[in-house]
């Protein structure tokens, strides 16, 4: 039973870490107002002009898109771009080394605590 | 009948792997490595070009551990710090229990499931433009890695679940080095401590019994038969790269729908780093009628996959009109290994433009971790030099892919092959093309 249970613990696990790793990416996505705790994804840039933009400026927009595009494909411009530094989510690493605790903490109570039990 | 060159004969090669050094000192120095990028990963700069473990992963690992796989098979699973981890939970915490007939029926479609997943995961989250996104992949895998050693036996992750050990299997196929044992060795055999082990050394981490073995890609390398082997019957000896491919006597659908799918990813990867695809997601949005990204990433992404796997469909259906006593799904089977030498040339000549053009970053970003602060051009070749060797890994795969089709058909004539030949042209064509068309950089 533990085994199976385990195999979907593991299942859920994979596709959990998925959807918080996607919520947090999707603050990127979003209306710039999540707190860019985790810089997940280079913003794309869109072609859709936002709603209160003037034509003009959605044309900057784009030609400045371009330009960055070239700036970073071109003489290796690399890491030009400018980065918020932030520090580690504590709360993300907090739950990774819970659950990878919890799983030693079964398998100390299958090897160690159980076997005597059967002794 | 001449026998191959065995590398077990150089006595130093003998020694050094039935030692106890073999593969541990490798598996602690990646081990070491490995915990310094993952803690960087999660804790460090958030700037990728910056970042140690996005450079050690992104821009030396990935492009770096294909060329393994072609020259050393699956060396690297033996040497992985999963696998290490997975080794030292099951010997101090392990129940090893069978591993479960579902991962056991369905673990490689899993796998393919797993890699379709996270190359999604990476387009829709930035994974490896983001130390952080990277260090979570890693965390992930560890987390799974830790949970299925805690219960299972052996190597069950690397064997049912492990993504890159599916890609590594199928890459291995086409590799250079093999691990058989010796059949008048074998057959008077009584131990079957290649499989079970002995009070020294733990059998097979892959579940292999090397007397019937007759595949490399689930062989790590790892030693444990050699240095429990009674009889000195292990051999380890240079093959021609594809010979595995042209005799698979078991070929299995979810082996060449890997193959068919890895050549699908090798292309996304390439279009979403060019210049056109912002034209090509305008095209989408334009009929999407949407510009959220996720939904039209997943249209190409798809399209993507589904492009090789029906091209080779199509052969597969067109062939078998030639050959009535044949199915479409045993051509496809049987031909999709085929497509391996392509695979495996695409995902380097995509990978050698990283490492070439962003190669510095490696150094860069290994002194800082010193204190030294160095700048400059990351490039190590020109752009026109990576291309041209783009183009010649790719011909090179494409005469190894044409070469196993001439192989699996049983050195049919030109005019009966044709439509393979013809689809590996086409997908190295398009991969060509691809590499043609000026490519951003991961760091």
């Amino acid at each position: 039973m533990l085994p199976k249970l385990s195999a979907i613990m593991i299942f859920l696990l994979f596709f959990t870490f998925s959807g918080t790793v996607g919520a947090e990416g999707g603050h990127q996505h979003g209306t710039g107002q999540g707190d860019s705790h985790q810089q997940f994804q280079i913003p794309k840039p869109t072609s859709e002009p936002m709603p209160d933009m003037t034509p003009e400026e959605h044309q900057h927009m784009m030609n400045q898109g371009t330009e960055d595009a070239n700036a970073s494909s071109g003489a290796h411009g690399h890491g030009q771009q400018t980065y918020e530094e932030t520090g580690p989510n504590w709360p993300v690493l907090g739950t990774f080394a819970a659950i990878n605790l919890a799983f030693i903490c079964i398998g100390i109570w299958n090897k160690w605590v159980r076997r005597k039990e059967v002794v | 009948m001449k026998q191959p060159l065995n590398f077990l004969d150089i006595p130093l090669i003998q020694k050094f792997i039935k030692s106890r050094w073999y593969p541990g000192i490798f598996q602690w120095a990646a081990m070491v490595v490995f915990s310094i990028m993952v803690y960087i990963l999660a804790t460090g700069t958030v700037n990728p070009s910056k970042n140690f473990g996005t450079s050690m992963t992104w821009v030396l690992w990935w492009p770096v551990v294909p060329v393994l796989f072609i020259v050393l098979g699956r060396f690297w699973c033996a040497v992985c710090p999963f696998g290490k981890t997975s080794d030292i939970i099951r010997k101090l915490i392990g129940s090893e229990k069978p591993v479960p007939k579902f991962l056991k029926k369905y673990g490689l479609w899993l796998i393919d499931l797993f890699f379709i997943i996270i190359t999604w995961s990476d387009h829709i989250w930035g994974v490896v433009e983001s130390p952080r996104g990277s260090g979570y992949l890693l965390l992930i895998l560890l987390t799974m890695v830790v949970g299925t050693s805690v219960f299972y036996e052996r190597r069950t992750f690397c064997k049912t679940l492990c993504f890159l050990g599916g890609l590594a299997g199928n890459y291995s196929r086409a590799g250079m080095l093999e691990l058989r044992g010796t059949p008048e060795i074998c057959k008077n055999c009584k131990t079957q401590s290649c499989f079970k082990g002995n009070k020294e050394t733990e059998g097979c981490p892959m579940f292999q019994y090397v007397r019937t073995m007759d595949t490399s890609a689930d062989c790590n390398l790892c030693g444990n038969c050699v240095k429990s082997c009674p009889n000195n019957s292990i051999r380890i000896s240079p093959r021609k790269p594809t010979s595995e491919l042209w005799g698979i006597k078991n070929p299995k659908s979810e082996h060449a729908f890997l193959a068919a799918v890895i050549m699908g990813i090798v292309f996304v990867q390439n279009i979403t780093m060019l210049e056109i695809w912002q034209e090509i997601l305008q095209g989408i949005e334009s009929v999407t009628g949407t510009s959220i990204y996720a939904i039209n990433f997943t249209i190409a992404y798809v399209l993507s996959m589904l492009l090789p796997i029906g091209l080779l469909w199509l052969t597969a259906k067109i062939t078998t009109k030639q050959w009535p006593s044949t199915t479409v799904k045993e051509n496809f089977v049987r031909f999709g290994y085929a497509i391996i030498p392509l695979d495996l040339a695409g995902h380097l000549a995509h990978n050698l433009f990283h490492i070439l053009t962003e190669g510095k970053a490696v150094w860069f970003n290994t002194v800082s971790l010193f204190g030294i602060q160095l700048t400059g051009d990351l490039s190590l070749a020109s752009t026109s030099t990576v291309q041209v060797l783009q183009y010649l890994i790719v011909v090179l795969g494409l005469v190894g892919s044409g070469y196993s089709v001439y192989r699996i058909g049983n050195k049919g004539s030109f005019g009966k092959l044709l439509p393979y030949y013809s689809l590996m042209i086409l997908l190295a064509i398009m991969n060509m093309y691809l590499f043609s068309i000026p490519m951003s950089h991961r760091v």
